[in-house]
């Protein structure tokens, strides 16, 4: 395997194509006890509509989601259990455009890889097993449509985009994930889970070699036609009427924000770090506008700013409670106005830059936190941990010509919740 | 694993402390802890928040934040938690290790000196805390008392332990009520400051890569000037409680899901010598992906997506809780009873104990690897006068019976359901 020392981050890694086409990624992490599995295909939510064999297809809204959930079925059981039993905590996430599957162990970590890696490239569905997790899918959309968070970033994108696939919820709906069939997982399973579409990385301290050995010897090459990803034609302008309102039962009001960018055509690893250096510069903390805000009373310490990109699609997107979100929406766009036209301030740009550097840094002690950027970036034809000397690279023009693009009221849309009547109790009873 | 000291720095004052060079960061904790009390948990809960608004040197949250800016992103939370009966306030704090900053940067000792100045040099006003940023804290305490209510698990799980525990201590929750926050001024908070600066017990917790006794004089330095009493304030919890009959509480949402929680009395805390016996059965009953609960109630029926059981520690209560369609209530409900009965006869194989048992016993293996679960875990070592490391208990649990597992499942005593559901839809015919 290829070896690479990023000596400001303390980091190795080791890489490696295999012959099926999946990129093996290990992070040697000296002196851990746990090791971190985490197994990924560039495919997710915004995917259920896709290209095979040079002929559009579509699938049911939510189907990269129920792959998700049937792939743990094995012909002899699930492997939740079998996993569980060997020490090992698994989970899996479906995101808007990656699926990934993974473990964390202090023991057994070379017989749990295997099993990973088994279960998820084993397609195995029966009729009785998917109707099943129709019912259990049921529960889980209605869990999210309670959550404020998950309702609040739905509605956003629904106005921020006008016809992206990002408007459609990852897990779909109840009317769509009825229509899903065995037929249909295996069609979606055969088109998108293909080595080629997949990586493997590993954090922890492990024997890199072994785990190359293993992928090789589960993973195997691809049959059948592989899925393309659609162009998106996504016009630079938010949706009409670009706020949306909706009532919940919630204590106080809550909103975000979104501005609209143009993805970057070449490196999506500096559009994301320019993007979260400008919106620290723009709302963090420590900028004169959080402080103005929180004087006020208008946001709270729950208030943030990031930047987000998936395949055809950047937006900064910022947010928290707030007594009146249109007026926070508005001073934030005046901001960036300011910032414009007066400058940003050369030990304010050093010292923001700084600590936006530390932070990456020390979000690497997360292997999870490590392995979905690894992942993301291999997806994107990156390679995170270059992320230093991008930091030292940038400047306050870039930084400026990113605010610039975005900060108009055109490209800008609104999602805010409203509270909703709050409960009513019965008397308690003795049984 | 790394070994952690426990240090007396003064009366009442300790400092626990682990070396490490594995981390990108070093975790920092200051709290005091006192007894939980109606009366006062809205007052100290208060305190951190306003004492995180500015220090003598660094007056209002701009110059703090700009100060962590130039630290390389470090972070300071003002924390408030409840350990049983015990609440716990004060700072968690993290920032890059010295090993990955300039050598020119006193990282240590500028993040103690930072801490201690929070605690010890507040910014204030005619010698009391300054009034404006006592309002503003006060109302955004306010504001996240009432906020409780938009993550319906946990909503549902605050108001389940408010009635099993009403006239306990433990009912209060960790920010107190919406009534009593109401009611602090800036002289009961300033007088309360003072009172807990000399009263309460104080422990530090580092781990990082530096020795125990440069974090020991860092801390030191810090702290210099704690005034401390003759007498400091001691809390305990009360958790020797056999229900008597089983409560039903009932409240309306408008809601998507229905939220089910049924609350067990334990009798044992982690301080028995049962405890170990106690973790198990809860593994097994409904602590993970593989435990009786999930496997049955999600995986076989689809009556839910999540369902699972947590137990308190400290209090001796294991609640189980589930998200559920409305009219699922009563059938899960009598399915979990079920279930329960089935283990407390002993109806589950050797297979499904001992990987309920290797779940939970590699998570305290691996605890080691998470700075924050580490710190968590030797806090409430602290908080029950325990020094049983990790791997201890793991070893303990290993070494678990089928007998003792059953023994724990028929020490639990139901004492209270509580539902949050939809209100139900009356029919009308308009004939």
């Amino acid at each position: 395997m290829k070896q690479t020392i990023y000596p400001r981050l303390n980091e190795t890694v080791y890489s490696e194509r295999l012959e099926s086409g999946l990129t093996v990624l290990v992070s040697q992490r000296p002196g851990y006890r746990k090791a971190y599995a985490f197994f990924a295909v560039n495919y997710g939510g915004m995917d259920y509509e896709y290209r095979l064999d040079g002929t559009p297809e579509r699938s049911p809204e939510g189907v990269a989601h129920f792959l998700e959930h049937k792939l743990f079925d094995m012909p002899e059981g699930n492997v939740l259990q079998s996993l569980s039993a060997k020490g090992a905590s698994v989970n899996a996430f479906t995101g808007s455009s990656m699926t990934a599957y993974h473990f964390e162990c202090a023991e057994h970590f070379f017989p749990n890889l295997r099993t990973l890696l088994t279960f998820v490239t084993t397609p195995y569905f029966t009729q009785q097993s998917v109707a099943k997790e129709q019912g259990i899918i049921a529960q889980e959309i209605r869990m999210i449509a309670d959550r404020p968070g998950w309702r609040v970033y739905y509605n956003l994108l629904q106005t921020l985009y006008q016809k992206h696939p990002l408007r459609t919820s990852v897990a779909g709906s109840e009317a769509s994930i009825a229509r899903i069939t065995p037929a249909v997982l295996r069609q979606c399973h055969s088109a998108f889970y293909r080595p080629e579409n997949m990586i493997l990385c590993v954090a922890g301290d492990v024997d890199p070699e072994q785990v190359a050995a293993i992928a090789r010897m589960v993973v195997q090459s691809a049959k059948g036609s592989a899925a393309g990803r659609l162009e998106i034609q996504e016009p630079p302008t938010a949706a009409e009427p670009s706020t949306i309102t909706q009532s919940m039962p919630i204590a106080s009001p809550t909103f975000l924000a979104g501005f609209k960018f143009s993805p970057a055509a070449d490196d999506l690893l500096r559009q994301s770090l320019v993007g979260d250096l400008a919106g620290d510069l723009l709302c963090g903390a420590s900028s004169p506008l959080y402080q103005q805000l929180y004087r006020e009373g208008l946001i709270d310490r729950g208030f943030g700013v990031s930047f987000e990109a998936q395949p055809g699609a950047a937006f900064l997107v910022l947010g928290g409670d707030s007594p009146d979100p249109e007026r926070v929406a508005r001073a934030v766009l005046e901001e960036g106005e300011r910032l414009r036209r007066e400058g940003i301030p050369e030990e304010t740009f050093r010292r923001t830059l700084r600590s936006c550097y530390g932070s990456r840094v020390g979000a690497l002690d997360s292997f999870e936190h490590t392995c979905v950027q690894l992942a993301r970036s291999h997806f994107q034809g990156c390679d995170y941990l270059r992320f230093p000397e991008l930091y030292d690279q940038l400047t306050k023009e870039e930084v400026l010509a990113f605010l610039s693009e975005a900060m108009q009221p055109e490209r800008m849309a609104c999602s805010v919740l409203t509270p909703l009547e709050q409960t009513t109790e019965k008397e308690p009873q003795l049984s | 694993m790394e070994e952690m000291k426990r240090v007396c720095l003064m009366p009442g004052v300790f400092l626990t402390c682990g070396q490490t060079k594995k981390f990108k960061r070093s975790h920092w904790y200051l709290g005091l802890s006192v007894p939980l009390t109606s009366k006062y948990a809205s007052l100290n809960a208060l305190l951190p928040r306003v004492l995180r608004q500015g220090t003598a040197d660094l007056p209002d949250s701009q110059a703090i934040e700009a100060r962590l800016e130039e630290l390389f992103g470090g972070s300071v939370e003002a924390v408030v938690t409840k350990r049983g009966e015990l609440q716990w306030l004060g700072f968690r704090a993290s920032f890059l290790d010295e090993a990955l900053v300039p050598k020119d940067c006193p990282i240590l000792d500028e993040a103690a000196r930072l801490l201690g100045d929070l605690l010890l040099r507040p910014a204030t006003r005619n010698g009391r805390l300054r009034s404006d940023y006592v309002e503003r804290e006060k109302q955004h305490l306010m504001d996240d008392i009432q906020r409780s209510v938009n993550d319906k698990a946990y909503y549902a799980m605050q108001q389940a332990l408010e009635r099993i525990c009403v006239g306990e201590a433990y009912r209060v929750s960790r920010y107190g009520t919406l009534a009593e926050a109401r009611k602090t001024s800036v002289g009961r908070l300033t007088r309360q400051y003072r009172q807990l600066l000399s009263s309460a017990a104080v422990e530090l917790y580092y781990s990082g890569s530096a020795s125990p006794e440069r974090v020991e004089r860092a801390w030191r330095e810090a702290l210099r000037g704690l005034p401390r009493a003759r007498a400091l304030t001691e809390g305990h919890t009360d958790w020797l409680i056999q229900p008597r009959n089983v409560r039903r509480f009932s409240q309306t949402m408008d809601l998507s899901q229905a939220r089910l929680v049924m609350g067990f009395r334990t009798l044992c805390t982690l301080n028995s010598p049962h405890y170990p016996a106690l973790l198990a059965a809860n593994a097994l009953l409904g602590g993970g992906a593989a435990s009786r609960l999930f496997t049955t109630v999600r995986e076989q029926l689809s009556l839910c997506y999540a369902i699972h059981s947590t137990l308190d520690r400290h209090k001796g209560i294991l609640l189980i809780q589930a998200g559920v369609a409305n009219d699922k209530l009563e059938r899960t409900e009598e399915e979990i009873l079920h279930q329960l009965l089935q283990l407390q006869q002993g109806a589950f194989d050797d297979a499904e104990l001992s990987s309920a048992i290797r779940s939970v016993s590699s998570q305290y293996r691996r605890l080691s690897d998470s700075q924050l679960l580490q710190a968590d875990y030797w806090l409430s070592q602290t908080a029950a006068e325990l020094r049983i490391s990790p791997d201890e208990l793991a070893d303990k649990l290993e070494a678990v019976t089928r007998e003792q597992v059953v023994q724990a499942l028929n020490r639990l005593a139901l004492d209270s359901i509580y539902t949050l559901s939809a209100p139900v839809q009356e029919e009308v015919n308009q004939a």
